[in-house]
């Protein structure tokens, strides 16, 4: 009985945002920084005339983490004997549990709790932060202070994370774009010489899952789990979700117009053609239920649907410890999701803003403290290979390595060391996929949904009844559609949707 | 008296049969309960010494295809952490049960006075705190901004746990139906003050809702993995059930972000479903050996010998 | 004998008290100062308190959803289940243990039946995709299959979900609520049952006008103290059990998820709020019906 104040209060302020796809756009020059004490190597020049003027000030970082490293203490130590050099500050570095993150920092900012650098995402509540003013506004001190940012991340992307013409976080620089396609077993690939180049879109993959399915009886021709379903393409994919809820722009229209993805005839064509591939048994039974990626990773399924970035492939090999190949299927796309997948904001309670902006800039700049702050102390954690490539200090492994940070979270990527069983030209491919994309001509908008929130409410219910069902093709689109929108109209989908066409037009004339 | 004795005598064979085949029945009705109520928990334990892979391959199986231990020596890996949180958890819940045991008696003793005139005032005072809450953000604000708990021993026994009115009432009910009037009088005439007749005559008599509310409080401290969540930064300090539950919440909230690219791989990498339900082993397992200590005075009945006469 | 002023007397009784008052002064008193934030519209960049005033806007997502009608019986009525399945079968593990003469036995029933309580939802979540999902679950492949019959798709059928979800909570919190009516069975003078059994009378007799009957007052007080939280609803069992799995919404749905989910969108502290002291206000009002007329039947067992 009573745990259910615990659990109620836990579900009533945990907030989150499931938008879209996390991608990157990479487009920097970034000028490498020798690690050298002096601040003159630094090309973060405080326009102040020199540190002796800045007073000591502790900087709180507050970041999600799987756990809090062993050798934290240590990172912290050596991070901070480089920043009293060269902006007189220190930091202290806070990890917390992905578990905990919302409500910790939901309470941090309802209490007026006094912290500097937080993490920030579309995923993590990043617009309604801002709309409730936790954010400070970056505008002036990235002019001031960010020369490091302004250097690495295109102009064009960081409008993209602007609010009412006022930037709340900066984003990481790394793939700001994402392409969907799929990943595919690739010991089944070769055993049967599959030419994946035949695959250009959902429906080419279809034999081959027939082939699977006829050959392979113990293995999944098609594993859906975790929302990466062919519904996906439509109703993520293929369309801009204009900050999430119901109402999207079509991305191979020109207009700013605003439609119900929901209602389009693309979204009926992958649904049922999900449902084809479902009544036919090549998709798994527990495709709605299913929490992380199991069959694939053992090697139990053939193909997974993703969206894809340069090197994904590898990347989720090692992750898996199983070897998959991908396919891209659709050119990459970038909306203003992509680019507010990752940010670091700075909280309006701290008490120096542009110590804090000193200190995010040297990490778009700064190789040494970035990678410093990313993969450790050298010696102790890793060990240079050469000028760009790194491996694990002797005795060390991944497992027993004391300190771990998410690379990804972090300033501008690019200037980041690679491991040996990275591909070295990485970052010049994220260079050249953010640069290739296809942006959306609504790139830059951000959705305020206070006006419809009790909308937005009501429709996020009936989202979470209907949509992964009908996405993986778990049920017969024919009728379930119909059923979908007919509940999203009750729930005041058409509001929503007309709310976000009037601010896509103010916000157009604006620009 | 002699007459039904008498008339007892020559049946008492057959009585005592069929007490003994009543016994039985009974027996083997919560024989067939627990083995149902165990049969989940029993599959617990397989899974956690099973092997990984057999578990995403078959799914959970009482009969794994490969045992192994990797699920546990993944955990045990920094005992460290582990040993800490189980310090912590210990001194939380032996001070906080015993301290809230306190407070709840002393809280409900006063309100199964009927000469206590103020008795159903405080009663709806104490049962209107079930009901109403200000919301996780003023008590947040409070504890941590005003009084300035967090990251200490404090915000793992104080809040929300020392006192429930749940307790209280029941006790109350306990104290109302098992104490009788009479001999809180005799002892009052025989001059004994308030505190002497709670303590020597009250608390005695009610040693069952004593053990039961006892329990529960163990059981809350030991279980609670809220506080830790909210207030303890320092990993030092996290209880055991925060160390052992923790893992699940960061799989459940990453496997809500999916959206997100970056968040979605974090999830290939963490510990697994052997690794989980090892956990759930680690954390609930050692609070059951304490089941005992409670049932010594729940199990039995009271000799209520000063009551009679 | 002396006979002290009644403030006199009384001061002993206050004095115990106090300290559980100033507890919950601190810890619940307080802190229910914070329930304005339900009215106001939050802003961060002004303390709470000085934030503009919402009115009722906070309350509407509650009513605005078609779902509002669904949402708030599946709360009602599981919550109803509960309390009397409950009851019954707690009340039957109390009355049973008691019958048993063996103390190891039946500490050691005890302690298997208190076991499930320990476990966190999100375990009892994969035992139930253990027992019901659709690849490798039990019920499936281990005894629908064996019989010849269809495999069931537990997680998209909405309808087989009440029955699920009344067994596991059933399963989970009756042993913890039978141990409070062993404690009241316990009490229980046992000169009652001697002398019943001199009048002849047998075991289901002694139970029914003995047993239950003298531990009345606790089932009562048990009982009202569940419906005052009528219309909070366990989040682990509602949200976790079901795996947050969206096709069973119609029948698992309740007024917590239902917030919990809105809210993931729009993350409003006031309205979270709002719902908050929309249920506390229903269950209290529930509760003060249902307190008044306990009140008429049995004065003394109400609970204020």
């Amino acid at each position: 009985m009573k745990k259910s104040m615990g659990f109620l209060s836990v579900a009533l302020l945990s907030m989150s945002m499931i938008l879209g796809a996390c991608g990157s756009n990479n487009n920097s020059d970034s000028s490498p920084s020798t690690p050298s004490g002096s601040a003159g190597a630094s090309s973060a020049e405080a326009p102040k005339s020199s540190e002796s003027e800045l007073k000591p000030y502790e900087i709180r970082v507050v970041y999600p983490a799987g756990a809090v490293p062993k050798d934290l203490a240590l990172v912290q130590d050596e991070m901070n004997k480089y920043l009293t050099e060269k902006i007189n500050a220190t930091v202290k570095l806070e990890p917390i549990d992905w578990g905990s993150w919302m409500d910790k920092t939901n309470l941090m900012i309802s209490s007026g709790e006094k912290f500097d650098i937080v993490v920030s995402s579309n995923t993590l509540g990043y617009s309604v932060n801002v709309a409730k003013g936790a954010y400070a506004p970056l505008n002036d001190l990235v002019e001031k202070y960010g020369a490091n940012i302004k250097a690495s991340v295109d102009a064009g992307f960081l409008e993209g994370t602007k609010v009412n013409g006022e930037m709340y976080g900066i984003p990481v620089n790394k793939e700001f774009a994402s392409s969907y396609g799929y990943l595919l077993n690739k010991s089944l690939v070769e055993k049967y010489n599959i030419d994946v180049s035949t695959i250009k879109q959902a429906a080419d993959l279809e034999p081959y899952l027939e082939l699977i399915k006829a050959n392979e009886p113990d293995i999944i021709p098609f594993f859906v789990g975790m929302q990466r379903s062919l519904g996906n393409f439509a109703s993520i994919g293929d369309i801009d979700q204009l900050g999430g809820s119901v109402g999207a722009l079509d991305r191979n229209s020109n207009e700013l117009k605003v439609i119900n993805q929901f209602e389009t005839p693309y979204y009926n064509e992958m649904a049922t053609l999900a449902h084809k591939w479902y009544k036919a048994g090549y998709i798994n039974k527990d495709a709605v239920t299913v929490t992380d990626f199991g069959q694939m990773q053992v090697g139990k399924a053939f193909a997974m649907q993703m969206e894809l970035k340069p090197g994904k492939d590898a990347e989720m090999s090692q992750a898996w410890g199983l070897d998959v190949v991908q396919v891209q299927v659709k050119e990459p796309y970038t909306t203003t999701g992509n680019i507010t997948g990752i940010m670091g904001s700075i909280s309006r309670t701290t008490e120096d803003p542009e110590r804090a902006m000193m200190f995010l800039d040297l990490l778009y700049g700064d190789k040494y403290l970035l990678n410093l702050f990313d993969f450790g102390v050298e010696g102790v954690h890793f060990v240079k290979k050469s000028d760009s490539v790194i491996d694990y200090a002797e005795g060390v492994s991944a497992e027993s390595i004391g300190y771990r940070n998410e690379p990804w979270m972090w300033g501008n990527q690019m200037i980041t060391y690679l491991f040996p069983n990275e591909d070295p030209n990485k970052w010049e491919n994220f260079k050249n996929f953010n640069a290739q994309a296809q942006k959306s001509i609504a790139l830059g908008f951000a959705f305020d949904v206070e006006p419809v929130k009790n909308e937005v409410a009501a429709v996020a219910n009936v989202l979470k009844q209907y949509q992964d069902v009908i996405d993986a093709g778990l049920v017969d689109p024919a009728q379930e559609i119909a059923k979908f929108n007919e509940a999203l109209k009750a729930a005041g989908v058409d509001k929503i949707v007309a709310e976000k066409q009037r601010q896509l037009d103010e916000w157009a004339s604006n620009q | 008296m002699d007459k039904s004795q008498a008339i007892s005598q020559p049946h008492r064979g057959s009585a005592r049969a069929k007490e003994r085949l009543y016994e039985l029945a009974v027996n083997l009705a919560f024989i067939l309960l627990c083995l149902v109520f165990l049969a989940p928990i029993i599959l617990i334990v397989i899974v956690s010494f099973s092997d990984e892979r057999s578990v995403v391959l078959n799914g959970y199986s009482y009969f794994p295809d490969k045992f192994s231990l990797e699920a546990y020596k993944f955990i045990l890996r920094e005992p460290d952490s582990m040993l800490k949180s189980y310090g912590v958890t210990i001194t939380t819940t032996i001070i906080g049960a015993l301290t809230g045991l306190l407070l709840t008696a002393l809280l409900a003793y006063p309100l199964s006075r009927r000469d206590f005139k103020a008795r159903n005032v405080v009663a709806f005072y104490v049962f209107f705190t079930m009901l109403f809450n200000g919301g996780l953000v003023p008590w947040y604000i409070f504890y941590a901004k005003y009084v300035g708990i967090g990251d200490t021993f404090f915000a793992l026994i104080v809040p929300n746990l020392l006192l429930t009115g749940f307790h209280v009432m029941i006790m109350r009910t306990f104290f109302v139906n098992t104490i009788p009037v009479s001999i809180l009088e005799s002892a009052e005439i025989d001059g004994a003050g308030e505190w002497r007749i709670f303590f020597q005559i009250v608390l005695p008599l009610s040693l069952p809702v004593l053990a039961t509310i006892g329990l529960f409080a163990t059981l809350g401290y030991w279980n609670d993995w809220f506080n830790s969540l909210i207030f303890i930064n320092k990993p030092d300090l996290f209880s055991l059930q925060y160390l052992m539950t923790k893992l699940l919440l960061n799989i459940q909230f990453l496997a809500m972000n999916t959206q997100n690219s970056n968040m979605m791989e974090l999830l290939a990498n963490m510990p697994k479903e052997t690794v989980r339900m090892a956990m759930a082993i680690i954390g609930a397992g050692p609070i059951v050996l304490a089941y005992p200590f409670f049932q010594r005075y729940l199990i039995q009945g009271l000799t209520i010998g000063a009551v009679k006469g | 004998m002396q006979i002290k002023s009644p403030t006199k007397r009384m001061l002993p009784l206050w004095l115990m008290v106090l300290p559980g008052i100033l507890y919950l002064l601190v810890n619940n008193y307080i802190p229910m100062i914070g329930v304005f934030i339900a009215f106001k519209k939050v802003h961060y960049s002004k303390p709470l308190w000085l934030n503009e005033w919402a009115g009722w806007d906070n309350f509407q997502f509650l009513f605005a959803s078609p779902d509002a009608y669904i949402i708030v019986r599946n709360t009602l009525l599981y919550n109803a289940a509960f309390i009397i399945l409950n009851l019954i079968f707690a009340l039957f593990i109390a009355v049973m243990l008691n019958e048993l003469k063996n103390k190891l036995m039946k500490k050691a029933y005890q302690s298997i039946l208190l076991l499930p309580f320990l476990l966190s939802f999100g375990v009892v979540g994969y035992l139930v995709f253990a027992f019901l999902s659709a690849e490798h679950g039990f019920i499936n492949t281990n005894i629908l299959q064996p019989l010849g019959m269809e495999p069931i798709e537990w997680y998209m059928n909405p309808d087989y979900w009440p029955y699920i979800l009344v067994v596991v909570q059933s399963w989970k919190t009756a042993g913890y609520l039978s141990v409070i009516y062993l404690a009241a069975i316990v009490g229980i003078n046992s000169e009652y049952y001697e002398a019943a059994r001199m009048d002849g009378a047998n075991k289901w007799t002694q139970i029914m006008k003995i047993t239950i009957p003298l531990i009345k007052p606790v089932i009562i007080i048990m009982t009202l103290l569940a419906i005052g939280r009528i219309f909070y609803a366990d989040f682990g069992l509602f949200y976790q059990v079901p795996m947050n799995t969206g096709r069973l919404l119609p029948t698992t749905n309740v007024i917590d998820t239902y917030v919990y989910r809105a809210l993931i969108q729009t993350g409003d502290v006031g309205m979270s709020a709002a719902a908050g002291l929309f249920q506390s206000v229903l269950g209290f009002t529930l509760v003060l019906l249902a307190n008044y007329t306990v009140r008429k039947i049995d004065k003394e067992n109400a609970l204020f």
